[in-house]
């Protein structure tokens, strides 16, 4: 129950108190540390100023209050993708050169599949990162010169994160198949990144229109989606 | 030192409890006792001047740890950036603590009723 006035979306500070976790997060099969159980509240009464409007946010004088829609979603979701796949070329790497095969004596190094595998993943991988970051520091100071992204990087913040997911995707399905069959066991580095990349593509498969959103932007059309 | 060094020196802990905050659907108390007196939780909260550059710096960082802290982090972030929509009085109340971690429902499903 709340006191005041109720605006049509935003914010409702509630203390932990007043909240119960339900485990559904139990049994997921992918993202599975995050915790994301639902929480219920039975009752508790909010007062006025402890609900605060979304546009009160989106008007903070604040440089991140700048970002418009869910291009802030956008691009942090880009930056969690490519931890991940950084954190599969590793991985690879690191099983790589230190696996023999029990079958021919030969090192997982030596195998040209690996050796393809590793030099494309970590370049394709590294460039989504260097981008994501340019792309982050651009931003920034668009945003601590009091304005919004421009046309062409709100743009980018959107669909850095498509490909963000799209080359990680690939990365760590080609990583994980030329690796060793202890890739096939559960907690290997390879196996949690293969998983934990597709859950995450399914968050943003749900957004994945404010890519589309980015073309049409790019090509001249104003984007009205208050999510873009 | 910066958030982002602070978070690179803490991805052993953090990787080295990943079996376990996968094991309880959660994530274990050491990492968030870790993370959290770092301010990773709160870093864009209005206490906090945290850019967008180094905010993306410490995500990717996360994520290259464990993922599931990034997306935690992530959220926990966007409820500290909602503290600058609210009255000075609550705002104080929700960042009292530096450790805390700020759950985030969204879209509530339920319906909240007008009391006088």
């Amino acid at each position: 129950m709340m006191a005041g006035p109720i605006p049509e979306m935003g914010f409702v500070a509630v203390p932990r108190s007043a909240a119960s976790i339900e485990r559904t997060w139990d049994g997921v099969n992918a993202v599975w540390g995050s915790g994301s159980h639902a929480v219920a509240i039975a009752s508790h009464t909010v007062p006025g100023d402890a609900i605060a409007s979304m546009t009160a946010m989106a008007t903070a004088d604040v440089p991140m209050a700048r970002l418009p829609g869910l291009s802030g979603q956008s691009i942090w979701l880009a930056a969690v993708a490519v931890g991940i796949g950084r954190a599969a070329v590793e991985g690879a790497i690191s099983q790589a050169s230190t696996r023999i095969s029990a079958a021919s004596g030969r090192a997982w190094s030596d195998y040209p599949s690996t050796q393809n595998s590793v030099a494309s993943a970590d370049i394709a991988i590294e460039c989504a990162r260097q981008g994501l970051f340019a792309l982050a520091d651009h931003t920034e100071e668009q945003l601590l010169a009091g304005d919004p992204p421009d046309r062409q990087t709100n743009a980018r913040l959107h669909s850095i994160c498509d490909h963000a997911f799209r080359t990680v995707r690939r990365s760590v399905s080609d990583l994980f198949t030329a690796g060793s069959v202890d890739a096939l066991r559960a907690g290997h580095i390879l196996e949690q990144s293969l998983r934990d990349i597709h859950g995450f593509s399914v968050q943003w498969e749900r957004y994945r229109h404010l890519h589309y959103a980015a073309g049409k932007g790019l090509l001249g059309d104003d984007i009205v989606d208050p999510m873009y | 030192m910066s958030v982002l060094g602070d978070v690179v020196d803490s991805a052993d802990l953090v990787r080295a409890e990943r079996r376990a905050g996968e094991a309880g659907y959660a994530m274990t108390a050491p990492v968030m006792e870790r993370l959290g007196p770092l301010g990773v939780f709160r870093l864009l909260g209005r206490d906090r001047s945290t850019g967008l550059g180094e905010f993306i710096r410490v995500l990717e960082a996360l994520a290259h740890a464990d993922p599931s802290v990034a997306w935690a982090a992530a959220n926990s972030n966007g409820a500290a950036m909602a503290t600058h929509a609210f009255p000075d009085a609550i705002a104080a109340e929700m960042l009292a603590e530096s450790n805390w971690f700020y759950g985030v429902g969204f879209p509530p499903t339920g319906k909240a009723e007008r009391v006088n």
